[in-house]
């Protein structure tokens, strides 16, 4: 009695057994093909998308803080410029008016000047009329006092050299 | 008197019923139920295919699930991603054939569908034929994966350690003994691997077909109530047996491996 004649009276048929073993390798080759490969591949490309996903909101995450932080930086910046523009700007109003008021302390110093050169000039041409008037108004006076008629040139001279006594 | 409670169901004969002769080859009513079952996985797979979607509905949610409930406990055996990567396609396709072959029986009224007086379907699990061969493949795998491991002689020296008891022997009479005893049970090792082969085709037909037969019975007794509780055992039993015999090919495809081989 050999082993196939064992198996065959607990219902043993190689044919079927074959039968049946391939049968299970058509299913396995089926389901490895169209069903195990595309579930793995999809649950691999999900956990691949989440923890892109999760890597993309960190990166995110910290691209926000470094660009709030730079904006910070700016206005920072941007304020100190400001501030120093701002002093600049007094700065050169300043001198601005520093130099528009010597200028114009210049100018009126100058114009003074000039005004005092002319009634310099005004008095002495006044000093003269007023001499030559009083001359001869004196004359005139002298004549009348005296009643004498001298002659006209010697009385200049005489009253001149009155004057310049007195 | 209470012959209206009970139904003479026949109990499954040992060996399935041939339905048709294609020239010499017998077409048993185990081969067209796994045909059967080769339909519905087709279907199933294409609508996977069709509709796998990055946000996943229900369905695919449902079948996600079972996916990774297998990977985690394929994972649990072996203790080794590569390893589980490279075994997930057998072993789960043993979970998900077993499973359905244990439980498709009990689907109601479809091991009554008959041709010519032949019940035409029949659990596969029930037919020592395909147990048998899924246990033998199984097992013939492992050895090849040992053997491609080891080496020839390396597998060979796992069973035969003549050369381990003569190193014994030159160190001395007691590591010789332990050596001899080594060997003796390295010789016992042959017959456990065939011992796999009976285990595992045996375990798994006998759990089904013991269930159909007393599915049988039970209707014979009594064809009310009492049956429904025996079938949602079956349920049960169908979905563990078919868990055992995936994680045992797993266990024993782990085991051939040489240790701390991360292949």
């Amino acid at each position: 009695m050999n082993i196939i004649e064992i198996l065959g009276k607990i219902g043993f048929d190689w044919r079927m057994a074959l039968a049946n073993l391939i049968n299970f390798l058509i299913i396995f080759w089926i389901l490895k093909r169209f069903a195990f490969a595309p579930i793995k591949r999809i649950l691999r490309d999900r956990e691949e998308k989440i923890k892109q996903s999760l890597e993309d909101a960190r990166k995110a995450e910290s691209e926000r803080i470094m660009a709030k932080s730079n904006y910070e930086q700016k206005m920072i910046e941007a304020r100190k410029e400001a501030e120093n523009i701002i002093s600049r700007a007094h700065a050169e109003g300043e001198a601005m008016i520093k130099k528009a008021t010597m200028e114009t302390e210049e100018k009126v110093s100058k114009m003074l000047a000039d005004a005092r050169d002319m009634i310099e000039r005004e008095k002495k041409i006044m000093q003269r009329e007023l001499e030559s008037k009083t001359i001869d108004i004196a004359v005139l006076v002298a004549e009348k006092i005296i009643k004498k008629e001298i002659d006209p040139e010697t009385e200049k001279k005489m009253i001149k050299e009155l004057i310049v006594e007195n | 008197m209470f012959d209206f409670l009970t139904i003479d169901a026949t109990t499954p004969s040992l060996q399935p019923p041939v339905v048709f002769w294609v020239g010499e080859f017998p077409v048993t009513s185990s081969f067209l139920m796994i045909v059967l079952v080769t339909a519905l996985l087709v279907v199933f797979s294409v609508i996977i295919r069709r509709t796998l979607k990055m946000v996943p509905g229900k369905f695919q949610s449902s079948v996600e699930m079972l996916y990774e409930g297998m990977e985690t406990l394929i994972n649990q055996i072996t203790r080794n991603k590569d390893v589980t990567d490279k075994i997930f396609p057998l072993i789960a396709s043993l979970f998900v054939f077993v499973g359905i072959s244990n439980i498709i029986g009990l689907v109601p009224g479809i091991t009554s569908i008959s041709w010519d007086g032949v019940g035409i379907f029949r659990s596969p699990t029930s037919d020592f034929n395909t147990t048998f061969a899924l246990a033998t493949a199984m097992v013939l795998l492992v050895q090849w994966v040992s053997i491609k491991d080891w080496g020839l002689f390396g597998y060979l020296g796992k069973f035969v350690q003549i050369k381990e008891v003569w190193q014994g022997f030159k160190k001395g009479i007691g590591e010789g003994s332990i050596a001899f005893i080594n060997f003796l049970i390295g010789l016992l090792d042959i017959v456990s691997e065939i011992a796999k082969i009976v285990s595992l085709s045996m375990r798994l037909f006998g759990n089904i077909y013991a269930g159909e037969i007393l599915a049988a019975i039970i209707l014979g007794g009594l064809a009310y109530a009492l049956p429904a509780v025996w079938m949602s055992m079956n349920i049960f039993v169908g979905i563990i047996q078919a868990l055992v015999f995936g994680s045992l090919v797993a266990a024993y495809y782990t085991l051939a491996k040489r240790p701390g081989d991360n292949e």
